[in-house]
């Protein structure tokens, strides 16, 4: 294999000149280590922040009265505005009405004020319950008197004692606990999370408390339909009722979380490529080098093209060489590299998103490793066509 | 002095003898230098652009509003009277204004324009967009209730016709009129960063508020004798609102100050972290230039023994090439300069200026000085392990190498 000759004697010369070999390889190592770690930083946290966002799940869309037009009175979503959508949308798949409010809450003789909002039984996030369960169709149906607690809340009502089974008393009403949600450390996002002192009751239940005011409607797509569609939809049915200034505004959930996602990514790819030029000045290097080296072998190269070898011979030998550069410093950058982005992605992702997000290493080292092979040919083909181009005559009468 | 001469005649001849090499090696200094000095640039350039947009706005007053999401929002719902109270609890603050901000009705030639009515106190308030004619509230103004108004440009232009003299005209509010005393400025364009400048704005002063028709507002704004009181003055403020309505009633403070400090913080941040990535590749260059020093240290064994021989000191070979070193990264670094400086100019004035409307002059001495400073630093950190082994190369070894 003819390949392979050349790369062990393309071993054997970098051994020869240590020192160089070392020094000109630092370069790529640097490079490729700069932009494996800053990648890699940059994937591990959009993949954290993806996984918190995660864990509230598909929150469909909100879909609210406007209230930064002050001039109208802004609209009111009553109980029958929230039937009739949930029957007149074709477009919406759920709707659920949202209740958000203060309540001073009472439990033994401790009395304090907690936000109360409301749930339903069609879950799409991923929070784990530390006591015992969610909302189904029967506490729905049947409008009961049931909450769940979120672990802030718990702590302050109950210490760390039993929860299940208590009761609680919400505006003078008694309220059973059949679950507590488990604490969700989220980092710098876990005011995002909501998982503040907060209670959840169903939403029908929360209907017959006095004097209560749906804030919004929270709508799921019907399969087949974009977001901006269903929105469109349901905003024609509320206009039907309040007329067509009825002003709404809408917050579909998952695109917010997309587009944050989209500005990291952004944001690496930026940073990296700005990592990239030390690996173009690497590669500048490199090629120096390798003119260096191409003057310093004259003779060789004489010596070989006199005893019958080709241009082609001599071009894949100098090309070979240093390919081999920057195949081992992307090696040991790549390596470094990963070293780097799994010190700073702990550090990193446990102060901002709370837990530490697998890295997908394979598009990095397939990127990594097809960038220095390119580093090398394309810094090499110059020093080489030089080699290959050299008269023998001229090569042996060199000193 | 004459040897430094020396050294730097001797190191251009050998710059100028291998001019493919030299070009190669200097490369990597001129992107790196490039790249670091258009990244501080561009990073400064844009920080004060965007602070510039900032700029007409008073960094001496926090605003008091009550929090949105609350127990009992009624209740903590701020009176107009709540500014005085406030202002004998806080006794620090010059002083302290009701703030109502509505948006309000009036008609001009048969036709309703909405305008957008903000009340402020006598003098320069919050907003200090310079005045283009008349003047601002008096003393009198407030204290004796007068019904005077100011005009954003944009309200001028709506109400009267562009660059009409509005002074001494009227403008119909809630069925009384309020006589123009100045007009503002046409604010300043901004880009896609649009800020309510453009705003068809109509100043009162806020003694008027209950003839408006208001009892509540929409918060208060303390105005504190500097920058540096708006937090602990904006802090008393809110204690003393919770003394008046009970500490249940949750407010939060808003100033110019915080958010200006919170975009120095960022700018700071993400220039340093982009420039220091950028800086990577100087390194990177630092290597090369100490790479190729190698191999002419090998190359000129021959020259250096000779030398030697003939009286050159230790000294001497060592000057010789850190002179060359310094002289390949300074050179690299002045063509990285001016590549730089042209690539953030480029930069600024067709991106950024996209962006913030506005490019503001900020100063290249700083940033070229850090850049020219690294060059050599680098050229020295790298130029003298190579210079070191040379002066110590042994000249009878040297002689005999071939």
């Amino acid at each position: 294999m003819k390949i392979w000759e050349f790369f062990s004697a393309a071993l054997g010369t970098l051994w020869a000149n240590r020192a160089r070999s070392v020094l000109t390889m630092l370069g790529i190592i640097i490079g490729t280590s700069a932009v494996i770690s800053i990648f890699a930083l940059g994937q591990s946290a959009a993949a954290s922040i993806g996984e918190t966002l995660g864990a509230f799940g598909n929150q469909g869309i909100f879909l609210l009265p406007d209230q930064s037009t002050r001039r109208f009175n802004p609209v009111r979503i009553s109980w029958t505005d929230f039937l009739q959508v949930r029957d007149e949308c074709t477009r919406c798949a759920k709707v659920f009405p949202v209740y958000d409010s203060y309540y001073s809450i009472r439990e033994g003789h401790k009395k304090d004020i907690y936000e109360l909002t409301s749930d339903n039984d069609y879950v799409l996030d991923h929070l784990t319950m530390a006591q015992g369960r969610r909302f189904d169709s029967d506490d729905i149906d049947s409008a009961a008197p049931v909450c769940d607690i979120y672990w802030p809340a718990y702590q302050k009502l109950f210490g760390s004692g039993n929860a299940l089974g208590e009761t609680v008393r919400i505006a003078g009403r008694r309220f059973t606990v059949v679950g507590v949600f488990a604490d969700y450390s989220a980092g710098v996002f876990n005011s995002f999370a909501g998982a503040g002192d907060s209670l959840n009751i169903p939403y029908t239940t929360y209907h017959r408390l006095p004097g209560t005011q749906i804030e919004g409607l929270q709508i799921y797509s019907a399969p087949g339909f974009t977001s901006a569609q269903t929105i469109d939809d349901a905003e024609a049915v509320l206009k039907r009722i309040h007329g067509p200034n009825a002003a709404m505004q809408s917050f579909d959930s998952t695109q917010q979380g997309d587009a944050f996602l989209k500005v990291i990514d952004y944001v690496a790819v930026g940073i990296s490529s700005i990592g990239a030029i030390a690996l173009v000045v690497g590669g500048i290097g490199v090629m120096n080098i390798m003119l260096v080296s191409v003057m310093e072998r004259t003779r060789e190269i004489g010596i070989r093209k006199a005893i019958g070898a080709s241009r082609t011979d001599i071009l894949v030998q100098f090309l070979t060489e240093s390919v081999a550069i920057t195949l081992i410093g992307g090696f040991v950058g790549t390596l470094f590299g990963m070293f780097v982005a799994a010190l700073g992605s702990h550090a990193l992702d446990v102060s901002f998103a709370g837990k530490a997000a697998a890295i997908n290493w394979v598009p990095i080292l397939t990127v990594a490793l097809g960038f220095s092979i390119a580093v090398g040919v394309f810094f090499g083909t110059y020093p080489a066509m030089r080699a290959s181009r050299l008269e023998p005559i001229d090569c042996l009468r060199h000193e | 002095m004459n040897k430094l001469l020396e050294f730097l005649a001797e190191a251009i001849d050998v710059v100028r003898n291998n001019p493919m090499r030299s070009l190669l090696t200097t490369l990597g200094l001129i992107i790196g230098v490039g790249s670091v000095i258009a990244i501080l640039a561009v990073g400064d350039s844009t920080d004060r652009s965007v602070q510039n947009l900032l700029s007409p706005y008073s960094q001496s007053s926090a605003f008091i509003v009550p929090r949105e999401q609350q127990p009992d929002p009624q209740n903590a719902a701020i009176r107009y009277e709540d500014a005085r109270k406030v202002k004998a609890l806080v006794p620090d603050a010059v002083d302290v204004q009701p703030i109502l901000a509505i948006a309000m009705e009036t008609r001009v030639r048969h036709v309703d324009i909405t305008l957008q009515v903000f009340t402020t106190g006598a003098g320069a308030g919050f907003d200090n967009t310079p005045l283009a004619e008349g003047r601002r509230f008096s003393d009198d103004d407030i204290a004796a209730h007068h019904r005077v108004c100011i005009l954003s440009d944009q309200a001028r232009t709506k109400l009267f016709g562009e660059g009409v003299p509005a002074v001494g005209r009227a403008v119909r509010l809630n069925g009384s009129y309020y006589t123009v005393v100045g007009v503002q400025q046409k604010p300043q364009t901004s880009g896609l960063l649009q800020t309510n400048s453009g705003q068809v704005t109509v100043y009162v002063p806020y003694t008027l508020i209950p003839e408006l028709g208001y009892s509540f507002v929409f918060g208060l704004s303390i105005i504190t004798p500097g920058p540096t009181d708006v937090t602990r003055l904006g802090n008393a403020a809110i204690a003393a609102l919770q003394k008046i309505h009970g500490s249940r009633a949750e407010y939060e403070e808003r100033d110019i100050k915080t958010i200006d400090d919170g975009i120095n913080k960022t700018f700071a941040i993400l220039t340093g972290v982009i420039g220091v990535v950028a800086g990577i590749s100087l390194v990177v260059g630092g290597v090369g230039i100490m790479n190729i020093m190698l191999v002419s240290v090998t190359e000129r064994t021959r020259e250096i023994g000779i030398r030697k021989a003939i009286g050159a000191t230790r000294s001497d070979i060592l000057g010789q090439f850190l002179t060359e070193a310094v002289l390949l990264c300074a050179i690299g670094g002045t063509i990285g300069l001016v590549m730089g400086v042209l690539l953030a100019e480029l930069v600024i004035h067709t991106l950024i200026v996209q962006l913030t409307g506005t490019v503001v002059s900020f100063s290249w001495f700083p940033i070229i000085a850090v850049a020219l400073g690294f060059s050599v630093g680098v050229g020295l950190i790298f130029g003298t392990y190579p210079a070191i082994r040379a002066s110590y190369l042994n000249p009878i070894e040297c002689l005999r190498y071939e």
